[in-house]
């Protein structure tokens, strides 16, 4: 499945540019990239949970995110997802995220 | 697995109903500070029942029916039914007030029957509007039963309301005209307005906070401990006083379990409150003694408890309006006017450009001096009421007009991104790599 041109955390990477503009957090570190994955004719597949199902970003939010990953050196098509099962949780937050939501205002 | 967001922006409808708001509520703090006798004189007088409308449909009525048709449909989870329903009702909410207003200052209940047709008319549309979105389909939550419980009292207020201005035009006969101006009252403060508080404060506070609502139990039980003061309260108010203390003590196990599900939720968010956050839950501070002032008062109306001091209604009004009620919509407007801008004006460039955060359209020192200077403003006002003190009054108001206008200066800062858009290109050359796994 995985090819040489590409690389899922190279998808990882780019997705950290895209912050949910509420939190002020980017997807990746707030734990709402639930998987990456692609095959070999180059196409991606990214499953997103939205911290809320009441969340009113989350097409904004998916569509920006097809348009990073599209960014991706090798990327040729790209499929958000958007999954509620299961629910989010505060403990996908990573560390990282949890450090800069306590001290954001 | 998937669904689409049920919200678009409502940006046209919502916004001119805040601004609409927030300049009633500025209006009114100039008026009071020039007049401290609107809260310390009595409070059946044209003048004072004029002020009481700035406030109730100017102020508060309005960014309420604003948030709900941007909310609603969130917290629902179903897009709006009517946008043109929607923009009836707004213009016939602009159109009404200022000339119920100006009819009750002037004591013209011609005048007040005009505008309050056009009021009475914009909110059957408003009723009408969320119940239909609620409807499609229905989801039974917390929320969706305090915001059907709330329409009911609304309905009911808006009833009796009318009924009240039949009688005054002389149409009907009102053996007791007090008694129903108290039945109006409390519909409005308790069915409607704290109700509706609660209510959205169920879907909205976790979504903000980042947690999932700690009880469902528990926000279920606080809307049927408000629904059951409503049903109480005014059979109490017009014709069985005995009532009122039983009405009074659901009315604080509702205020109640609220304020525990809201502390619950605060304590369990991984986010530090920004400063609409902690404007938005100052509201909490000031419910136990709304809770204990309504439960003495209804106590006194009964007949069980001693007339200690006259003005204790305008305490528990002030307590609540410009306590609670202020507090939790301002905080509640600090989110949402960013939010209706930046959807308006950057959503569709996600992914395209470096687009400003929320916290980036507002002045984030402004909002947390905000959250510390409108409650103390409120206290001010709540002491110079019990203390029956002008310059107290006087002193309160200033401090919230200081206030108001420092929150239409960051309103202004928010809107300037509406003419003067400030994303940036991506700079895709620091695009880094680095390898850092997700949590499975």
């Amino acid at each position: 499945m995985i090819t040489s041109s590409l690389d899922d955390q190279a998808v990882i990477e780019h997705l950290r540019f895209l912050d949910d503009p509420e939190v002020g957090l980017n997807i990746v570190d707030l734990g709402m990239v639930r998987s990456v994955s692609h095959d070999d004719q180059g196409s991606v597949r990214v499953v997103i949970t939205p911290t809320s199902p009441n969340c009113p970003m989350h097409d904004q939010i998916v569509e920006g995110a097809r348009l990073m990953v599209e960014r991706v050196p090798g990327v040729t098509a790209a499929d958000i997802i958007v999954s509620f099962d299961p629910p989010w949780t505060p403990d996908w937050i990573t560390p990282a995220g949890q450090e800069f939501l306590k001290n954001r205002l | 697995m998937s669904k689409s967001s049920p919200a678009p922006s409502q940006i046209w409808i919502a916004l001119p109903l805040f601004i609409f708001g927030f300049l009633h509520l500025a209006g009114a703090l100039l008026w009071l500070g020039a007049e401290p006798s609107l809260l310390t004189g009595h409070f059946y007088q044209p003048r004072v029942i004029a002020f009481a409308h700035v406030m109730g449909l100017g102020f508060l009525m309005s960014l309420v029916a604003g948030s709900s048709y941007q909310l609603l449909p969130v917290a629902f989870e179903n897009p709006l039914f009517s946008r043109s329903l929607a923009k009836i009702h707004l213009v016939l909410h602009v159109g009404g007030v200022p000339a119920m207003v100006y009819g009750f200052m002037h004591w013209q209940m011609s005048v007040v029957a005009v505008g309050g047709t056009a009021v009475l008319c914009g909110f059957a549309l408003y009723i009408l509007n969320v119940a239909a979105t609620a409807l499609r389909p229905l989801r039974w939550t917390p929320t969706t039963a305090g915001v059907f419980a709330s329409l009911v009292s609304l309905s009911f207020a808006l009833g009796v309301a009318a009924w009240i201005l039949a009688a005054k035009l002389g149409w009907t006969a009102v053996r007791d005209p007090l008694a129903l101006l108290g039945a109006h009252t409390y519909a409005i403060l308790i069915g409607f307005f704290l109700l509706f508080l609660a209510a959205v404060s169920y879907t909205l506070l976790p979504m903000f906070l980042l947690v999932p609502l700690t009880s469902a139990r528990r926000a279920f039980g606080s809307v049927n401990y408000f629904i059951l003061a409503v049903v109480l309260f005014i059979p109490g108010q017009l014709a069985a006083p005995v009532l009122l203390p039983l009405a009074a003590l659901f009315a604080s196990l509702g205020l109640g379990l609220y304020s525990v599900e809201n502390i619950a939720a605060i304590s369990r968010s991984p986010r530090r409150l920004d400063g609409g956050l902690r404007l938005y839950t100052a509201n909490l501070a000031f419910l136990l003694p709304v809770a204990a002032l309504t439960l003495f008062r209804a106590l006194q109306l009964a007949g069980y408890a001693p007339t200690l001091a006259r003005g204790l209604d305008t305490l528990i009004f002030t307590l609540a309006v410009f306590g609670t009620l202020t507090c939790a919509i301002l905080g509640m407007g600090a989110k949402i006017v960013p939010f209706l801008v930046w959807q308006h004006r950057y959503a569709p460039l996600l992914g395209r450009a470096a687009v400003p955060k929320l916290s980036d359209l507002v002045y984030t020192r402004i909002l947390t001096a905000l959250a510390w200077s409108v409650p103390a403003a409120g206290v001010l006002l709540a002491l110079g009421v019990a203390t029956q003190s002008d310059r107290t009054v006087q002193c309160g108001a200033g401090l919230f007009c200081l206030s108001v206008c420092a929150f239409l200066a960051n309103l202004l800062h928010v809107l300037s991104h509406l003419w003067q858009s400030k994303e940036k290109p991506f700079n895709t050359t620091k695009m880094p790599f680095n390898a850092v796994a997700i949590k499975p």
